[in-house]
């Protein structure tokens, strides 16, 4: 559990640091505004890393059978379900940035300029 | 070794592939959209969200657990396979994210163009209205 959270807390902390500095001087041109760009910011770093966590607990806490008091895992089993959760958690996020990219592309408008 | 040290092994040897494509790209993107967007901000942004899709798909492919069956005894020569599948799920990952960001930016290139010319033409037009209206 403890190694799951590990390469989770990796995973979102590569996932953030890459993202939220280049989204905010992006999000201060397209918002029109200071404080409109740190809600923002604050609210994409919240959702992804909401998404990872909730990732990452659903598939040890919720798997197969509800094992929510069956900590003590054969070693295999418990790679299947650190797996599970790892692409779980890189599901949300993926789903995440999707919906944000959907979100960005309507904010910046048409690319070609029309 | 133990199986779950050697899946989280490779699940970090594959991530830090996805980190070493992503510092190899992410300066000619942002340099690439910054000439497309005429704009730091947006390329920097843009290129940012190329990056995390690559890091995600390299990581996801590196998840990949077929290799560890749940029956049997765990011996090292099975472990060495796990990892090479892990590898392999890994590579083809980024090579998926790598489609993916080139596909994109190709498209968004193509309208960027056709914008362009468009409005080059419209100025030649507009050039050359002006021109015979200033003749007559």
């Amino acid at each position: 559990m403890l190694a799951t959270l590990a390469i989770g807390a990796l995973l979102g902390a590569s996932v953030l640091l890459t993202l939220l500095p280049a989204a905010r001087p992006w999000l201060i041109e397209s918002c029109r505004g200071e404080e409109r760009a740190r809600f923002w910011t604050r609210f994409i770093g919240l959702a992804i890393s909401f998404g990872i966590l909730v990732g990452l607990l659903y598939a040890r806490v919720f798997g197969d059978r509800f094992l929510l008091l069956d900590w003590a895992l054969e070693p295999q089993e418990e790679l299947h379900r650190i797996a599970v959760g790892l692409r779980m958690a890189l599901q949300f996020t993926g789903g995440i940035l999707v919906l944000m990219c959907l979100w960005a592309a309507a904010l910046d408008g048409d690319p070609s300029g029309k | 070794m133990n199986p779950i040290t050697l899946f989280l092994a490779g699940a970090g040897l594959s991530m830090l592939l996805s980190w070493i494509l992503v510092h190899v790209l992410r300066k000619s993107l942002v340099d690439l959209l910054e000439e497309l967007w005429a704009s730091r901000s947006r390329a920097g942004f843009w290129a940012a969200v190329g990056c995390v899709i690559i890091l995600l798909l390299g990581t996801f492919g590196g998840t990949t657990n077929g290799g560890y069956s749940r029956a049997g005894e765990f011996t090292s020569e099975r472990g060495f396979f796990a990892l090479v599948t892990q590898l392999r799920s890994s590579l083809l990952g980024l090579f998926g994210a790598l489609m993916v960001v080139s596909m994109t930016v190709m498209i968004f290139m193509g309208r960027v163009d056709r914008a362009r010319g468009s409005a080059e033409q419209r100025q030649m037009a507009k050039a050359f209205d002006d021109f015979d209206r200033s003749k007559h």
